[in-house]
């Protein structure tokens, strides 16, 4: 048994002699690993993991990747960036390398910036909100690591859509999440049995897992959790009729701000509000603040005497998905297929 | 007799040659510059189309001149595993996205995500996952518009809007789109006719559906299902908040809302996540893979013949109502393609935690 154990102990170690780990003059990164030889044989791969047995680095599948040659090295590029932190293995010409690619010390955690609605109350219908990191988050089964609690700290089951593919912004950076749909709308089967996913006057979390990673597979900073409690279920269309518009001084560029009559989804606002004159649209800077409901809309040039438009397409939620045509789950019959309430709706605001 | 045969062979020969060549003829050799794989689905003639979130476009890839793979099972016993090797990385940084099979040869097609936002298409071939690449093909691609007015459209610097495709499918010269927006939460269902055509309108249809009667409700379509219903063509189709509905393909005209015949709620704590069609000794099925239930099996002609929506509140069964369907022993299924008339193919969730691609037949319906 003793000299099982010392074949075994030197044959590590011859393994360990013949498979050494990358030298200097290679050069590599997630993105590529080049060769100083323009000479690699036909048994070249690279692997996952550290594979020291001959007979598993046989069978074990190459990574997938593009070789080309330069003037004076062969240039792997795999089909995905390597990982960090993980070991790889590289063959060629009958050596054996290990190579592994440090996390960068540049390499700033993941965190999340904001959270929307950021208020602390919210209907107890609510349908949707927004997670906004600090870089490009790893959407892959991205709903594993995030949940909504209950008061005594609970998971709620079944409380976010799950979508395939998730709705993230071309950035990378924010995350739109869908409560469920089929619990929120009356008379649904799951909103029947399970009842909607938040009770009025209750406490909840949304609950962010320290497990999330980033797009380069790096962990976030820490997990996240935002407290908010719920108020009654909104089955109020917003009304632009009572929004209160500030008055506009020509040639000033001073903002226009929008008093509205409750809080609304950012998502859609950004899309469906416009401001325009004489047809033309004006351009500027829109912001929402969802703490006093006020919008708030800086133009890029000065304004100037006469009247301006405030276009308002009806697709506008409030927080609850009702828009200003219909209420999130209306009472069938009620008239929403008149064309007049599908229209863009408008508010004028004259600049003296 | 005989020569008028073989004329009559040689303009049915002739005839399907300019066909093919109709359908792909604008094709053009290139990188479509797909950013997102979100949905793929196969048309005639090796015509697979991939619903494009990222670039918000449909790519039509003309896949004819691939051969067809060997294998020898039609299965892969540890997809992650075999994924993970291939791409060097491990399985919470990939996800399986869609599977769909080329009628003409039973290729089978998966697209794969990574963390890093990269989309990519294998083709299971030589008992491997070969990746195929999606920026040097012959294509035609068309753009879908994703902007709630025209202003919005014209406002630069918003990145927020988002239209995620969660399906796509191809029936009678058109493609099909079914997606979700992160603004409006609303149905909006496309229609592109095919092959693409610049100077044509799409059609969108807005569908929405009435809850026992009393609440109507718009909602996004999970997944849906081109189908023959009572000898029309119809759209069987699974709403994120579990009613199965079906619509007629002829309320595809531009702005319609249009209320979709609810025919079945499926259940509490699921989402309908595929659909194929099957047939058996003469009778059609429906085959639904679920978020949260076995695979069900439904027969067309029960919705065919289940004339109501569901008005009201009638007798459950855990939660379901509607038509009739049976479970089949296939749960954690999460996407499903018919192979050929007898077999489907499908990627499952084992109950080990390994995910699989497996073929089963129609004996079991």
């Amino acid at each position: 048994m003793k000299y099982l154990t010392l074949i075994f102990i030197l044959l590590i170690s011859f393994l360990e002699v013949v498979a050494q780990q990358l030298p200097d003059d290679f050069d590599y990164t997630s993105m590529y690993l080049r060769i100083p030889t323009t000479h690699v044989g036909s048994d070249f791969k690279v692997l996952k993991g550290q594979i020291l047995d001959d007979g598993l680095r046989q069978h074990t599948p190459a990574i997938i990747g593009k070789l080309k040659n330069d003037s004076s090295h062969t240039i792997f590029t795999p089909l995905v960036p390597f990982d960090r932190d993980t070991p790889y293995t590289l063959v060629f010409n009958q050596q054996v390398f290990f190579f592994e690619i440090a996390r960068s010390t540049d390499d700033v955690p993941l965190r999340v910036t904001g959270i929307y609605p950021n208020t602390t109350q919210v209907p107890a219908n609510i349908l949707k909100w927004y997670i906004e990191f600090s870089k490009p988050v790893n959407a892959v089964k991205i709903y594993d690591h995030i949940q909504f609690l209950d008061q005594d700290g609970k998971p709620i089951n079944r409380s976010i859509l799950n979508l395939g593919a998730p709705l993230l912004s071309s950035d990378g950076k924010l995350l739109t999440i869908w409560i469920e749909p089929g619990r929120q709308k009356r008379l649904l089967g799951p909103n029947q049995h399970l009842g909607s996913v938040f009770k009025p006057a209750h406490s909840y979390s949304l609950h962010i897992s320290n497990k999330l990673k980033d797009a380069q597979g790096l962990p976030i900073e820490a997990s996240v959790t935002h407290s908010f409690t719920t108020t009654d279920s909104d089955r109020v269309k917003p009304s632009i009729q009572q929004w209160q518009v500030s008055t506009l001084q020509a040639n000033t560029a001073q903002p226009l701000d929008i008093s509205c009559d409750e809080q609304l989804d950012y998502g859609s606002l950004l899309d469906a509000l416009s401001i325009s004159r004489d047809g033309k649209l004006i351009e500027g800077q829109l912001n929402y603040d969802s703490e006093l409901n006020n919008i708030s809309f800086t133009p890029k040039e000065h304004w100037k005497r006469g009247e301006y438009i405030i276009r308002v397409a009806y697709q506008l939620e409030d927080l609850a998905g009702n828009n200003l045509a219909s209420l999130f789950d209306k009472v069938v019959g009620e008239g929403t297929s008149e064309k007049s309430q599908k229209a863009t709706q408008n508010l004028s605001v004259s600049c003296d | 007799m005989k020569q008028l045969m073989s004329l009559l062979f040689l303009s049915i020969l002739t005839s399907s040659i300019l066909m093919a060549s109709e359908l792909t003829e604008d094709f053009i050799t290139g990188n479509p510059e797909i950013q997102s794989i979100h949905a793929m689905t196969f048309g005639p003639e090796s015509i697979l189309f991939i619903g494009d979130s990222e670039a918000a476009q449909v790519v039509a890839v003309d896949l004819s001149k691939q051969e067809k793979a060997v294998n020898d099972e039609r299965a892969i016993t540890d997809m992650e595993e075999m994924l993970g090797n291939l791409l060097g990385t491990t399985s919470d940084q990939f996800q399986v996205i869609d599977l769909a099979v080329d009628p003409a040869n039973e290729n089978v097609y998966i697209a794969v995500n990574h963390s890093s936002g990269k989309s990519m298409l294998f083709l299971y071939n030589n008992n491997t996952l070969e990746a195929l690449p999606i920026d040097e093909v012959n294509y035609s691609k068309e753009a879908l518009p994703n902007a709630v007015s025209v202003e919005a459209e014209d406002r630069r610097g918003n990145s927020l809007r988002k239209w995620a495709i969660s399906d796509l499918r191809y029936a009678n010269g058109t493609v099909m789109v079914s997606g979700l927006s992160n603004a409006e939460f609303a149905s909006t269902f496309r229609a592109i006719a095919f092959p693409f055509n610049e100077s044509e309108t799409q059609s969108s249809l807005e569908i929405y559906h009435a809850a026992h009667g009393k609440y109507e409700t718009h909602s996004p379509i999970k997944t849906f299902i081109p189908l023959t219903i009572n000898n029309k063509h119809q759209i069987l189709a699974s709403y994120t908040c579990t009613p199965l509905v079906v619509f007629p393909m002829d309320d595809l005209k531009k702005s319609v809302h249009t209320k979709g015949r609810t025919v079945a709620e499926l259940g509490n704590w699921n989402t309908p996540l595929d659909i194929i069609e099957m047939e058996k000794d003469g009778e059609r099925y429906i085959l639904m893979a679920n978020s949260n239930r076995a695979v069900m099996k439904i027969k067309v002609s029960d919705i065919e013949n289940f004339g109501d929506s569901l008005s009201e509140k009638v007798m459950e069964r855990a939660g379901t109502a509607g038509i009739d369907f049976v479970n089949l022993p296939f749960v954690n299924v999460q996407q499903l393609d018919k192979l050929n008339e007898s077999t489907f193919v499908m990627i499952q969730r084992q109950a080990d935690g390994v995910l699989a691609l497996k073929t089963s037949n129609n004996r079991w319906l």
